[in-house]
This record gives C-alpha cells, structure tokens and sequence, in this order.
C-alpha cells in the first residue's frame, strides 16, 4: 500500500502538472485572441481620440491594456468611429470647391472636420452650401419702383426730412430737385418709407410697381457658372498650346468668352443693385387752392375755392 | 360852345372811372402786420411774417342766397373735409353790413399739422363776400382775437334800399361732424416675402 501509495501522489502530481500545462495551452491562444482583438481595435479609439488621421489599425504603438468591460467598449466604439475615420481620409477635393465654383470669402475652402462628431453622409458639409446656392438662385427676385405725389404746407422742411428719413433707413438720394426727389430705398424698407413720408403731407398719388425678373437672374447666373468653367477649360487649352498659332486662335476664343463674361456679370450686378435698392419717386408741391377737395356734383363749388388751402398759400 | 360840349363829356367820363373803383364790392386797407401778396378784382390776399394768411374773396349771388343758406351751405361742405366748427357768431363790418363769422380747426387728411380757419360770411343782393384767415394753430388765439380790428377795417357794398337779403336772419346754430379721418386711400397691395433674405424685398 505504502509502494502503490508512494508513486501514486508523485503521478498524481505529473498527471496534475500536465493537465495544467494542457489546460494553459489551450487557453494561451484564446487569451491571445483576445490580446490581439484588443490591440487592435484600442488604437481606433485613440486615433480619433488624439485628433489622429484613422486608418491605422494594426499600430504596434498600443495604448495599456484597459479592462475586458472597456475592452468591449471600445470594440464598438471602434466600429463606429471606423466610419468616420474613413470620411477623414476621403480626398480633399470632395469637401472643397463649392458646386459654384466661387470663392469663398476668407480664403478657407471649406470648414474643416474637427471634433468627434461622425460625418454622415446626410451631413456633409457639401449639402448645405449647394442648397443656400439654390435657395438664392431661385428665389423670387422682383425689383421695386414705387411714385408718390405730396402736396406739403411747408415744402423746404418736408424735402429736408424726406432726406433725412432716406439716410436713416440706409438709402440715398439719386436724383434732387425743387420738389422733386429720386430716391434709392433698401427694398426692405421701402413700404415703412413711403409711409413716413406720407405723412409729411397730403398725398396726391401713389403707385407701386413690381417686375419679377427671376428668370433673366437665373438665366444670368447659370451663363456666368457655364462661361466661367469654359474659361477654366479654354485657359488649360492655352497652356497645352503646342504652337503660337494655336495659342492665338485660343486666346482670341478666350478674349471672346471674358468679354461675354464680365457683360453677364455687369448685368447680374446691375440686377442685384435694383433688386436690393427699391427706386422711389417723389413728387412735392406747396399746397394751394388747386388742392381743395372738390365736392362732386356741386351746383354751388364757391366753397371748394375757400378753406386753408386758398388762404395759407404763398 | 361845341368844345366846351366836349369838355364837359371827357370831364364826366373821367369822374365816372374815379367814382367806379370806389363802388366795388368790397374795401379793406391792409391791417398792420399784413402786405397784400395779390389782387384782383375777386380776391385780395394777405401775408402776415409768421404765414398766418387774409384773404378776401367775393361771389356772385343768386335770388334765394341767403346768410342762412349761405352759411349752412359754408360749414356743411368744409365739415365734409375736415374742419370742425368751433365757433359761430354775428359780427358786423365798417358800414354795418351784418354777417356771421365761423371759427374751424382743420385737421388735414394725412398730416398731423393742425390748422386754424375762421371766415366771415357777409352776403349782400349782388354778392357773397368772405373774410378767411388762415394758419398754423398755434397762432389761433391770437389771429382770431384781431378779428373785430379787421371787421373794422372792411367795407361791403352791394345792398339795396330795403333790402331782404342784406338784413336778412343769421344762421341757426351750426354744427360740423367730429373731425373725422377720411377713407384711407386705396392701399397698395402687400407684398409677400420670400424665403430668401437676399436679395431683399419688401
């Protein structure tokens, strides 16, 4: 019993030792798989996290080892930020140049990506410029001209603040004499205008008239985008001129189409102006007995020669 | 004999164009503080330094025009274009013509400048003679209370011996519409905004 039992314990021992070392051996690659997962997906997070360009999955640099739950974690975290990661190396030509072509004040192309915020592909930054573009494009444009004819008590103050009450609303004064105004009224506050300056006096006549030229604007706008990318394609055409001959007959196309060009843009900038800046005629007169109000059907009008009018004026 | 014949004539014919001036309907010597700015045969016009304007205008009359009628006819109409009697009284010229003075505040259609009207209505047989001072409000009281010094310096002539129309009742008590505001003119349509602030619109 004392022999069997002896080399029981010592076989017993191996037989442990061995299972152990089996039992280790087949969990050292499970373990290593997750090792490896984990290595490889906590370097997503960390790129997007330090303002990294993405991309860079198997980076040997690996952040320490978190904890199995965070491990997990980030394993989604990672398949979300592989996404946008993705958009952040997209080429830069896809977020730069607005569809117009124009450029863009500042200098800047276009807002850059910055932040954690994943860029969907509802969400790019394209989206929002080329509707604006569109929105103006065809928007109704109407350009406004409006008359108003003033009798006034007093002539010299009524033009003086009709002066005044330009300036104020930010127009100007096109046109000026005795009585006689041409005024140019931001079209926002053209209606607010003729208003005040009713009341500086009776008024005579009133007309307002609005042309809708929409179309002619979006005309003028899609000749301009064409002429512009023709230029762009006549200018390459120049460069890649292998004779002075060619390079002639180019330049003289291209002379030709800048001509065409800056007309079109002359008449957009003429359009923008009459469309932002209403033009208001104002006629004045010193009241006087041609003022009194007739009465109609009257067999006795004597009184229509009598009142303020007829003994206040000058 | 033949040229004293002649004499005599061009003699008449001459005090005749002296005495006709002296017959017209009315007279009034310019009072102080006013210069006659116009005149003609129907009407004389006075400026005072502060704009306060006198004018005096006459009218043919016709059979049945009476003070009453006249007077109502008078404050009926300027009531329609929005002056507000204020006052009525009898008032009396030079000659002792009877008439009625009425006293507006005319507020006009669209502006806020608030005027005082008052006209003494005098009608004799052949015409109906008004006395109108006019100006900015504030001068009111002072304009109006130098009526009775203008009334003295006025003469009208035209009545008949006997006359109905000259001595004729003064109007009843007269009364215009509370100052109203008239229709507003045809509005211009609005305009619809659009979307786009720009290019503005109104």
């Amino acid at each position: 019993m004392a022999i069997g039992h002896g080399p029981e314990p010592e076989a017993l021992l191996m037989l442990r030792r061995s299972l152990i070392l089996l039992s280790s051996l087949l969990l050292l690659p499970g373990l290593g798989c997750s090792k490896k997962s984990y290595a490889a997906e906590s370097s997503a997070p960390s790129m997007a996290d330090y303002g990294g360009s993405g991309g860079d999955m198997a980076s040997p640099a690996a952040p320490p080892e978190p904890s199995p739950e965070r491990a997990y974690n980030l394993d989604m975290k990672a398949a979300e930020f592989d996404d946008s990661s993705m958009k952040d190396e997209a080429p830069p030509v896809s977020v730069q140049a607005a569809p117009s072509g124009g450029a863009r004040p500042g200098g800047s192309p276009k807002p850059t990506i910055t932040g954690d915020k994943p860029i969907t592909p509802e969400a790019t930054p394209d989206k929002p410029v080329d509707d604006a573009e569109k929105k103006k494009q065809f928007a109704r444009q109407i350009i406004y001209t409006a008359e108003l004819q003033l009798s006034v008590y007093k002539l010299e103050e009524s033009m003086q603040r009709a002066e005044e009450l330009t300036l104020a609303a930010g127009g100007y004064v096109q046109n000026l004499s005795q009585g006689y105004y041409v005024l140019r009224i931001p079209a926002p506050a053209l209606r607010g205008i003729m208003d005040d300056l009713a009341h500086l006096g009776v008024v005579e006549a009133r007309s307002l008239q609005a042309r809708d030229v929409s179309e002619e604007f979006v005309d003028l706008t899609t000749r301009i985008r064409v002429l512009r990318e023709t230029q762009g394609q006549l200018l390459a055409l120049l460069k890649s001129a292998r004779t002075v001959d060619e390079a002639l007959k180019v330049r003289a196309s291209l002379d030709a189409l800048t001509m065409e060009l800056e007309q079109a843009m002359g008449r957009l900038r003429l359009l923008e102006s009459q469309i932002g800046f209403s033009t208001l005629t104002v006629r004045m007169s010193l009241r006087g007995p041609q003022n009194a109000v007739p009465s109609s059907n009257d067999p006795f009008p004597w009184v229509d020669q009598l009142g303020v009018e007829a003994t206040e004026w000058n | 004999m033949k040229t004293l014949t002649t004499m005599h004539r061009h003699v008449l014919l001459g005090l005749a164009f002296l005495v006709l001036p002296a017959c017209a309907a009315y007279k009034i010597e310019p009072p102080v503080g006013f210069a006659v700015v116009s005149e003609n045969d129907w009407q004389t016009r006075m400026k005072a330094q502060d704009n306060v304007g006198l004018n005096l205008q006459r009218f043919e009359n016709v059979k049945g025009g009476t003070l009453a009628f006249w007077g109502a006819d008078l404050v009926k109409k300027l009531g329609n274009r929005n002056y507000t009697l204020v006052g009525q009284s009898a008032v009396k010229t030079k000659n002792g013509q009877t008439g009625t003075r009425f006293d507006f505040d005319a507020q006009t259609y669209d502006t806020e400048l608030p005027k005082f009207y008052t006209a003494v209505l005098i009608v004799t047989d052949e015409e109906k003679i008004v006395l109108q001072i006019a100006g900015d409000q504030q001068y009111a009281a002072a304009y109006r209370a130098r009526i009775p010094e203008l009334l003295r310096e006025l003469v009208v002539r035209g009545c008949k011996t006997g006359s109905k129309i000259c001595n004729g009742a003064q109007p009843p008590p007269l009364s215009t519409p509370i100052a109203k505001k008239p229709a507003a003119e045809p509005e211009i349509p609005a305009v619809t905004k659009t979307a786009d602030p720009s290019p503005a619109q109104p």
